[in-house]
């Protein structure tokens, strides 16, 4: 029972660590807190269903739906953030929420909000190690998202593009000063981001079905993620994503599922009031 | 008070008094149930701009305020057979205290921070509303919540409950004005602004802060009061994160730090939801579609948009030029 | 210096102050006593730790070691706003002003501390409300006049010239009332009759009663009107005393002026 709570939460936890790495970056170079960035694993999740439809192989479709999020990013960002690159963060916040509750609304749409479901070759097998039953599915997530994570975060620290994309988000004005392109930066960032989140979409899309509302709370959590982790650090989203997985699996089986998302919002708050900086960031003053 | 001042004082109170009495002569349901709910939303919306527009706190977790209010009105009024008076003032002191403690950390905290802490209390309430069962009625809600008699007018007639409406709103636009147009608001934008400066001029600034949260809990407590003693029946949907999320658009679109920019949101952002309605299941797409646009179009509010136009439109030629070039400098110290 | 100790009392004092960021001490052991109508003033090259020295004297700046003690009233976690309440106010090096207000009301900012902010008042509008709000537009009116800039009164910040906005700024200071107001750099970025004005009036704020702290790059300007100077060199004090006895001081020439023995 405990153990299974914490592979379960583990499973998960990986599934959030993806989607905080991408808000998270997001956030760092831009400045935005993207309201929409659930919307983007809801946009890889039914990418994966549509393309299913048309008979392809499961992992095929995991990758695709990374270049149709990445082309929904793409457009939303010259609609809605790009025309907000001067303005200020609450207004590119909200203009994130107008896209939340366009592309939510269309793909009710489009596809109705009734859940659908995306077969996987793996669905079904569980393997069991050391006594705990682990379906190949959640393997599968944990294993990509470990290594997506990973790339990102080897793309960041050793490539000069990585180099770029970490000077932007400390001083984008000094940066451009250097001959960094942060427009051009801001728009990559964003669209990896959002499509980062396509995927994490369509590896759970076998699992909890798919939805034109799903987004929502996953945009909840990805942000508690990110607070817990210290908004802009990477390695504190990968970190808190798994924190936040094991909390609510175990206030799911301790608990009550219908509390889950008020407890894991009660964590976020004790973190907020008593290390606003998150778990792993050191406090950076304003200089007078 | 000058001469000129005390004219635009009585214009404005001919407006308040006409636009009660008017309420009483609409004869439409639809339109009178359009009405109130927008007049609901436009106290809902102020209640917000004092956080968002004057101290420069963001709120998205408005809702939860809305809904506390709401549901101290119904478990009052239908649990303990409280009337609705008494609820009412029960309704708005909670709510103020609730503030209160949601400043207390809160006050700490800048951004993007404040943002998702402020959102996470909407969540937060939302939840306890939909599973505190024995207390709430869960998703079933809470029915049979007592329309008010104000005197012996039976409020239950949608005329007369517009009526006291309208005239609530027309008591938070005062009580806002008289605040925001003294040391405290002063106080409020000036922390807006700058906390650095506040410190130096001694503004205790959690201290105002913790006002703005008070103050701003308590009007949306009364407005879920006002919400519930009208529909007589509450759920939790109502008070979700949509609700709030619609409150601040509503409020930013307007033009935030003003009063008349939220409540020319709430006409506008009313009047789109209704002519929606046309478009049955494209009615949400095309919502989110304009909020986009009217936010990248005019990131500033539609009211200042249009202030800072037709005041320009009526000045002379050579202060026109001298106004341009303060506005751009002005921009700069803005993005500094 | 002997009649001036007699004669002049000790108001605050700093003891022993330190500032750590990271591993660098800011400001390390350094001791200032402020006496009543002085202009004190803080030299030292860049970095030396002056701007972070204010700020813990304005409460700004959390000292790692050492406390304040103003009045004989030991200092110990000041906030911000306490320490105006005490009687001290500030300028800044980067002026710091609201955009979005005009001048004057930039000033009344200042008359927080003596405004009227009873809600009851506020509600009702009452005589004394009235009465205390025009009082304190027309001392904000007075401290523009007396800074030359009343002409200005309406205008937005943002149209303002660099040495306007620092004296708009050193306006919003006095109106707090201070008994001792520290300016930190107030004629960086100035030409040399800007910044003769500015000394001028520095010395008509004395003239007041006020103490003044001083921070200042421009050597003659602060030599000049100095009654006592202090210098910092990497958040040490490596000198203190008139401004003749500085200006011979081996240390000082050394370390501030670079080597070259002129000053
Ligand atoms: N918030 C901070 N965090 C880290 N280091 C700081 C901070 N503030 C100041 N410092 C460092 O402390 C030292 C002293 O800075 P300070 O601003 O007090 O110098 P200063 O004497 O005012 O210099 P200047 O003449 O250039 O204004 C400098 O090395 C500075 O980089
Ligand atoms: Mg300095």
């Amino acid at each position: 029972m405990f153990s299974q709570m914490v592979v379960n939460g583990l499973a998960n936890g990986a599934l959030y660590a993806l989607i905080a790495l991408g808000l998270t970056l997001i956030y760092g170079v831009m400045n935005l807190s993207n309201f929409a960035q659930g919307e983007f694993a809801m946009v890889g999740a039914f990418a994966a269903y549509f393309l299913k439809q048309l008979h392809m192989g499961y992992l095929l479709t995991v990758i695709l739906s990374f270049a149709v999020a990445g082309v929904v990013g793409l457009i939303c960002y010259f609609l809605a953030f790009y025309p907000l690159r001067r303005s200020n963060p609450l207004n590119m916040m909200l203009s994130s929420m107008g896209v939340s509750i366009f592309l939510v609304n269309l793909s009710q749409y489009i596809f109705s909000p009734t859940p659908k479901v995306v077969e996987t070759p793996f669905s079904d097998q569980s393997i069991q190690i050391l006594g705990v039953y682990l379906s190949e599915q959640r393997l599968l997530i944990v294993i990509v998202s470990l290594v997506l994570c990973g790339l990102t975060y080897w793309v960041l620290e050793r490539s000069k593009f990585g180099r770029s994309v970490r000077a932007a988000s400390i001083d984008p004005d000094t940066a451009m000063l250097y001959g960094i392109p942060t427009n051009k930066i801001s728009m990559i960032t964003f669209v990896v981001g959002v499509a980062l989140t396509g995927i994490a979409g369509a590896l759970t899309a076998p699992i909890y079905n798919v939805f034109p509302t799903m987004g929502i709370s996953l945009t909840l959590k990805a942000f508690v993620v990110v607070v817990l982790g210290g908004m802009g650090n990477i390695v504190g989203a990968i970190l808190g994503g798994f924190i936040i997985g094991l909390i609510e699996s175990f206030s799911a089986g301790y608990i009550s599922t219908g509390f889950q998302d008020a407890i894991v919002f009660t964590i976020l708050f004790l973190v907020l009031i008593f290390r606003p900086q998150g778990i792993l960031s050191k406090v950076r003053g304003e200089k007078v | 008070m000058t001469r000129a001042r005390k004219i635009y004082f009585l214009a404005i109170a001919a407006i308040c008094i006409f636009g009660v009495y008017g309420s009483l002569y609409l004869q439409n349901l639809y339109l009178l149930r359009v009405a109130i709910l927008a007049v609901i939303t436009a106290i809902l919306a102020l209640s917000v701009d004092i956080l968002v527009g004057y101290t420069g706190q963001i709120s998205l977790g408005q809702a939860g305020f809305f809904g506390i209010g709401a549901y101290v009105m119904g478990i009052l009024n239908t649990n303990f057979h409280l009337p609705f008076w008494i609820s009412l003032v029960f309704a708005i002191l909670f709510t103020g205290f609730v503030g209160f403690v949601l400043g207390l950390p809160t006050t700490k905290l800048k951004g993007h921070f404040l943002g998702i802490a402020t959102m996470g209390f909407g969540v937060i309430v939302n939840g306890v509303l939909n599973n505190w069962t024995s207390v709430t009625g869960g998703p079933n809600g809470i029915r049979g919540i007592e329309t008010p008699y104000f005197f012996s007018i039976s409020l239950e007639y949608g005329n007369y409950f517009l009526g006291f409406a309208l005239a609530s709103l027309f008591v938070v636009i005062l009580l806002i004005f008289l605040i925001v147009h003294s040391p405290i608001g002063r106080a409020w934008r000036c922390l807006r602004q700058d906390e650095i400066t506040a410190y130096v001029a001694g503004i205790n600034v959690y201290k105002y802060k913790l006002i703005a949260f008070m103050l701003s809990g308590g009007i949306a407590g009364y407005a879920g009061s006002l919400f519930a003693g009208y529909m007589t029946f509450i759920s939790p949907e109502t008070f979700d994160l949509n609700q709030s999320i619609s409150l601040i658009t509503t409020v930013i679109m307007g033009g935030s730090g003003t009063l008349l920019g939220p409540l020319l949101g709430t006409a506008i952002l009313s009047f789109v939801n209704e002519w929606l309605r046309n478009f049955s299941e494209l009615r949400l797409v095309i919502y989110g579609f304009i909020l986009v646009t009217m936010i990248t179009l005019l990131p500033e509010g539609i009211y200042p948009f249009f202030k800072r136009k037709i005041l320009f439109f009526f000045t002379s030629k050579k202060k026109k030029r001298s106004i341009e070039t303060e506005g751009s400098n002005g921009k700069d110290v803005v993005n500094e | 210096m002997e009649r001036m100790s007699l004669m002049n009392k000790v108001i605050m004092s700093a003891s022993n102050i330190s500032v750590r960021f990271g591993g660098l001490w800011a400001v390390k052991d350094v001791n200032m006593e402020v006496e009543t109508n002085q202009v004190h003033g803080v030299m030292g090259p860049n970095g030396a730790g002056k701007s972070t020295f204010l700020n813990v004297l304005s409460g700004l700046q959390q000292p790692s070691n050492g406390y304040l003690k103003i009045s004989n009233q030991k200092i110990v976690k000041g906030k911000p706003w306490k320490m105006t309440e005490l009687g001290l106010s500030r300028s800044f090096q980067t002026v710091r002003l609201l955009p979005e207000m005009s001048v004057l009301e930039n000033v009344l900012v200042g008359g927080h501390l003596y405004a009227s902010k009873n809600p009851l008042n506020i509600l009702l509008r009452t005589k004394k409300y009235r009465n205390t709000e025009k009082v304190l537009t027309e001392k904000a009116c007075d401290l523009l006049r007396m800074m030359g800039i009343e002409a200005k009164a309406d205008q937005k910040i943002t149209g303002l010239s660099l040495q306007e906005r620092r004296r708009v700024e050193i306006a919003r200071s006095l109106m707090t009332e201070p008994r001792i107001l520290l300016l930190d750099e107030p004629c960086a970025g100035l030409n040399p009759h800007e910044t003769d004005k500015i000394a001028q009036m520095i010395l008509t704020i004395k003239s007041r009663g006020i103490s003044v702290i001083l921070v200042e790059h421009n050597v003659r300007m602060i030599l000049s009107i100095s009654d006592k100077i202090l210098v910092l060199d990497h958040g040490r004090k490596i000198a203190e005393g008139s401004p003749t006895d500085i200006t011979k001081d081996e240390g000082v020439i050394k370390a501030y002026l670079g080597g070259a023995a002129h000053a």
